[in-house]
């Protein structure tokens, strides 16, 4: 299941996932801001959230070539429904880790770590869950038509 | 089912009259094959006004206000709106994938899931045209029985 990198709908994908994602974090600040968070909101820190939630979602347009190749590796459909969201998620944190130290945010340490996990895993898992029922129907709507296709050209019915 | 050709020298244009009872889904296919191969529409190319037999046609794009008909290798200006369009092709192998295209789903030689759960529609010219979320239900029920 791989889109053509700068093919059509390619800018869509990534504003939307762009767009998506950093509403939910500057949400999650507005929340979090009442319930004692200590940190403040500059217009630099949007800048820098915002050049976060960019750099995550090209990663994830891009993690498709990958995933391609993960796929030919003959793991079992099983092992790479778990296999794949657990890179997906990997791939995330460490662009948040990076670009966090990058922009000050917090130091490189395990503390910082084991701190974003609880925020990351949970906002990952959801957006990965919506997305996989998307294309777990958009898969059977396929499988569907092209048996329909192959029926009309060879005549026969399965 | 049973089929009746008429033939006589002095009739000037063929016409099809179907008599049945309640119309079932083999029989509005056969409608829709018949109005693919009886219906025509308007374009020009280099200011030269040609009908366009449905069954050559793949796709209608609009583009800037302007319609646009795609045949397997050639393009084509369309006066009509695609809502026009749209209403005159109804009951046709025609269906609305987009906000800017109809797509001739007889020329669909396989498709492919997106992540977003969009569609890729594969022509059989290899070309590829992307069916919206919302269309993927009228597109897919023109693959139906």
């Amino acid at each position: 299941m791989k889109r053509k990198l700068f093919g059509k709908g390619w800018l869509k994908s990534f504003w939307t996932m762009c767009a998506t994602s950093f509403t939910g974090v500057v949400l999650l600040m507005a929340i979090l801001k009442p319930l004692g968070w200590e940190g403040y909101m500059t217009p630099l820190t949007v800048w820098q959230l915002f050049g976060m939630c960019a750099t995550i979602s090209a990663a994830m347009l891009l993690w498709d070539y990958p995933e391609g190749w993960l796929e030919r590796l003959n793991f079992s459909p099983n092992a790479f429904l778990f296999l794949n969201p657990l890179l997906r998620c990997a791939v995330v944190c460490l662009i948040v880790l990076f670009e966090g130290v990058l922009f000050g945010f917090y130091p490189l340490s395990w503390e910082s770590v084991i701190g974003l996990l609880p925020v990351v895993v949970p906002v990952f898992a959801v957006t990965y869950a919506v997305t996989a029922v998307n294309s777990h129907w958009a898969k059977k709507n396929a499988e569907e038509i092209n048996r329909k296709i192959m029926e009309k050209k060879t005549g026969k019915r399965e | 089912m049973k089929l009746i050709i008429e033939q006589e020298l002095s009739r000037q244009e063929p016409e099809i009259i179907i008599r049945c009872g309640l119309m079932d889904e083999r029989l509005k296919r056969l409608i829709e094959q018949i109005k693919l191969y009886s219906f025509s529409v308007p374009a020009k190319k280099d200011g030269v006004l040609r009908q366009m037999p449905l069954e050559e046609i793949c796709y209608f794009e609009s583009v800037d206000n302007r319609t646009f008909l795609y045949l397997e290798h050639e393009v084509l200006d369309c006066d009509l709106k695609l809502y026009e369009l749209e209403e005159k092709l109804r009951g046709t192998t025609f269906v609305r994938i987009s906000k800017n295209c109809i797509l001739n789903a007889a020329v669909v030689a396989g498709v492919r899931a997106q992540l977003n759960g969009r569609l890729e529609a594969i022509l059989k010219n290899r070309e590829k045209l992307i069916v919206s979320k919302h269309y993927v239900r009228g597109f897919r029920e023109k693959f139906e029985d």
